[in-house]
């Protein structure tokens, strides 16, 4: 048979086809696709979105914030463990009451247009942030500061905030109440100070805007909206020399196979927190590669049950729902990648903190409970709306809970998925009978958890309001000793989980992807970095 | 003063199409009110759309909702809103997007515009290709028939969603020959142009294949084989010159959706188009920029279609000679209404 001179090169070509497919030589052996470092110190990161704005005290997102964190800093930063750390302030001290501190700032610590950070920098963004007009989402963050709710809600003037510059390197802050924590608080970006150089309300513009001048490690040198944003390395940042890294690319990839491909391609470094796909996740922490790390987060997974309607109204139908929430079949078989089963709300990774003891029972107990209540094998309930928003392990966790309350206790769900504005709207209305919730905290304090469910909190969709358990948070900001406050909030935290509001699930976990020529960075339960001491090794050769 | 008469090479004197046909002037008039409608729908349903802009996984406490929603305006009633918003698109602003604040609405949009015409266009070279270059080769060889109609279809049933991260895994990951994802070079294009062309072209292969095997079974094709014209040369002088029309009523379509329709492919290789910031923006309550999206694509539509029927009247004489029939009693209309008002004015002034 004559041969086809074109089969030849068709058919090599079909055969490399097949062994790329098959996966032989798509990366270096013992490491997840391909590891090359860069030629210079570059660190290229998938960051998930892109931050609503450059503005540090605008927004309150972990991608706005990520970025605030590159090109400013506050008062106080954090290290690459997620412990604070000296900033612009270099020294600071509270009265005895912890209700007023001073801060002493570098005098070294310069704006990047060379110009000094002062004390009144500090002052001219607080009341920036906290002006109605500037309308920042992230104004709550300082109310802690004496007279600062009152400026942000147009019934004060700016002039009253609690916070005075004694000299350009002495600040002195008062608080509403004693907060032995405040200090950890000025490394919230929305604390971070910007530049009164800047006279305009809105000086950044996009496209086209200048670059903001910023006071952090890095500065600006472009950013193109689902682009990338590229920042390097400053050269007025006062701890400039133990800042390693020339430049840092950050990546907006919302598809999370997308990030994998490129990360198993060699073209991304680290991959942030949830932007790798929950099962990808598993698959790479299954296989133990070297590159998976994964941290806890200080964030619970909880259901709310909306107390204003029937049956939920009824503290023993909660009790009979939470009874019977097998949280460590969801947690393997939905999450697991790192998430933990929870039946508190608090973290138990925070340091010296000890979950209360709460009542167990089967499904026995639970049904108990349900005939108590009128309701004897679920008869006369009628079916609760469960809602969620797609995307995301949301819908898995809703259809598993249908089986499992249906088989167990009679009680008939009606998963309902939505985007998430559609949700977040029949929250706020009440129109839900179960709806999923996460509470992701700024600082790791215990009852940073606990006042999303006090009276009045906007975060509270549940209904439930408790004078107990709203005096007892309030005794524990007043309270300076840790053990008694922590006793306190144990107490809060007990009422809280035999009244039954919420069905906690979780303990949210991380999985992130660094490349082993990347060094310094630790994921922590912040979710922070700290720039110094991170590089990127580029003679790095696998070893052999 | 009228234009001047030109000839064409077929020594036929026509109107010149532009700038004076009424073909674009009576495209411009209904233009006009099709994207008011547009636009007007648009606000209504993004407005009806359960939901606000700015829900968050954390809810703000009502002071700080309240300062938001009175600097974007949304505390306003909702007829007042439509008429600021109609205030600013006449001066050409759309205000500023609500997810970056920072960016105008309109900048959001122009910045994704870029990436998505390229993506776009290249693509419909990819398919121009495939499509033509396949549908040519089944009439010539009858026998590679099968092997193109299969191919066709496989190209066409293939979703774009699993041929992308096909070729990634195959050529970007198994043989590092291009990106997996990203932007910022000619090779970023190569990728997502396949994934978006090579269904499009399956389904153009198929059509150019039926439309030639018509056009070369008409009685002047068969004559000009009887002349001797070889396959190759009646192919390209003859069927493919009779088919040109229907082709351009199937490109334009196909363009407008394909440089409206790259959303997945803009997601699945994280390319910064408009399609991408059209859906994120939906999802996310982002009002101006949806309006924004909205109006652009509707443009895009007006214009390529105009753009084919133009062209339709360059390539077919039967057209060509209703519309030059069509804008010399258009202008004669003109004409005698003038003189009309004319007269009238000078009976009014004696």
């Amino acid at each position: 048979m004559k041969t086809r001179p074109w089969n030849a090169p068709v058919i090599s070509l079909l055969l490399l086809l097949v062994t790329a497919a098959c996966g032989s030589g798509d990366g270096t052996a013992g490491y997840i696709g391909r590891v090359h470092p860069p030629k210079s110190p570059v660190l290229r990161v998938a960051s998930g979105e892109d931050p609503a704005g450059l503005d540090p005290t605008r927004y309150h997102s972990q991608n706005a914030w990520r970025v605030a964190r590159l090109l400013f800093e506050g008062l106080l930063a954090f290290t690459s463990e997620g412990h604070t750390t000296p900033g612009v302030a270099s020294s600071w001290s509270a009265d005895t009451e912890a209700r007023v501190f001073t801060f002493h700032l570098r005098p070294e610590a310069r704006w990047s247009d060379g110009s000094r950070v002062r004390a009144g920098d500090f002052i001219h963004s607080w009341r920036r942030t906290l002006d109605p007009s500037f309308a920042s989402e992230a104004a709550e963050t300082l109310y802690t500061i004496r007279g600062a709710r009152l400026i942000n809600e147009g019934a004060a003037g700016p002039e009253t905030l609690g916070a005075r510059a004694v000299s350009d390197t002495v600040l002195v802050v008062e608080l509403e109440h004693p907060d032995p924590g405040f200090p950890a608080r000025t490394a919230l970006p929305p604390l971070f100070p910007v530049p009164p150089q800047e006279t305009a309300r809105d000086y950044l513009n996009w496209p086209g805007g200048r670059a903001p001048i910023g006071n952090g490690p890095f500065v600006l040198e472009a950013w193109r909206l689902n682009d990338r944003l590229v920042a390097r390395r400053s050269d007025t940042y006062w701890n400039r020399d133990a800042i390693e890294l020339e430049r840092v690319i950050f990546y907006p990839i919302t598809d999370k196979n997308t990030t994998v491909n490129l990360y198993r391609a060699g073209e991304i470094d680290w991959t942030t927190a949830n932007t790798i796909p929950v099962d990808q996740a598993r698959q790479f922490l299954g296989a133990g590669a070297s590159e998976v790390h994964v941290s806890t987060v200080y964030a619970t997974y909880y259901l709310e049950l909306n107390t204003r309607r029937e049956p939920l109204s009824d503290p023993r139908v909660r009790r009979a729902l939470e009874l019977t929430t097998s949280r460590e079949e969801i947690a393997a078989s939905i999450f697991g990648a790192g998430h933990r089963p929870s039946r508190v709300m608090i973290t138990t990774d925070l340091p010296d903190w000890t979950a209360p003891e709460i009542a167990g029972g089967d499904a026995e107990t639970a049904r108990g409970l349900l005939a108590d209540a009128g309701y004897p094998g679920g008869e006369g309930i009628p079916p609760l709306i469960y809602i969620y928003n797609t995307g995301g392990p949301h819908g898995a966790v809703a259809e598993f809970l249908q089986g499992t309350w249906q088989r167990q206790l009679g009680i008939r769900i009606e998963p309902t998925p939505m985007d998430y504005p559609s949700m977040e709207e029949r929250g706020r209305r009440g129109d839900f009978h179960i709806m999923r919730s996460i509470w992701l905290v700024d600082l790791p304090a215990p009852i940073e958890f606990l006042e999303v469910l006090e009276g009045g909190n906007p975060n509270n969709l549940t209904g439930w309001r408790d004078s107990t358990y709203d005096a007892l948070l309030e005794e524990a900001r007043r309270t300076l000793n840790r053990q008694e406050r922590y006793a306190l909030l144990r107490r809060a935290e007990e009422r809280l989980l035999t009244d039954v509001p919420i069905i906690p699930l979780l303990q949210y976990a991380n999985v992130q992807l660094i490349k082993p020529y990347v060094e310094g960075l630790r994921p922590n339960p912040l979710d922070v970095v700290g720039w110094a001491g991170v590089r990127v090794d580029t003679g790095w050769h696998p070893p052999r | 003063m009228a234009p001047p008469a030109v000839t064409d090479n077929t020594g036929e004197e026509r109107a010149p199409l532009l700038p004076f046909s009424p073909l674009l002037r009576r495209r411009l008039l209904t233009a006009l009110p099709t994207l008011f409608v547009i636009v007007t729908l648009t606000f209504i349903l993004t407005r009806a759309a359960p939901g606000g802009p700015f829900g968050k996984e954390r809810e703000m406490p009502e002071a700080v909702r309240e300062n938001i929603e009175h600097r974007y305006g949304l505390d306003r009633p909702v007829y007042e809103q439509y008429l600021r918003f109609w205030g600013n698109l006449l001066i050409g602003s759309l205000g500023p997007s609500f997810q970056q604040p920072e960016r105008s609405a309109f900048g959001v949009l122009i910045e994704g515009l870029g990436p998505s015409l390229i993506v776009g266009l290249s693509a419909l070279l990819v398919a121009l290709i495939l499509g033509i270059g396949g549908g040519t080769l089944a009439v010539l060889r009858p026998a590679s028939t099968p092997v193109v109609s299969i191919a066709a279809l496989v190209a066409l049933a293939v979703p774009v969603f699993v041929l992308g991260p096909m070729l990634v895994r195959f050529v970007a990951i198994g043989l590092g020959l291009l990106p997996a994802a990203l932007w910022g070079s000619p090779s970023h294009v190569v990728l997502p142009a396949l994934t978006l062309g090579i269904p499009v072209g399956g389904a153009l292969a198929r059509f150019w294949r039926a439309v030639l095997a018509e056009s070369i079974e008409l009685p002047e094709c068969i004559a000009a084989r009887a002349r001797g014209l070889g396959e190759w040369q009646l192919v390209w002088r003859h069927a493919a010159r009779k088919s040109l029309p229907l082709l351009l009523n199937y490109i334009g379509p196909m363009l407008a959706g394909l440089v409206t329709g790259s959303v997945v492919v803009e997601k699945i290789f994280s390319i910064p188009g408009m399609g991408r910031c059209f859906i994120d923006s939906a999802l996310a309550r982002d009002y101006p920029v949806v309006i924004g999206a909205t109006l652009i694509y509707a443009f895009i539509l007006l214009v390529v279609h105009t753009l084919v029927d133009l062209s339709h009247l360059r390539l077919d004489p039967r057209l060509r000679k209703e519309h030059t029939e069509w804008t010399e009693a258009d202008r004669a209309l003109r004409r005698k209404r003038r003189a009309a008002a004319r007269a009238a004015k000078q009976s009014r002034g004696t």
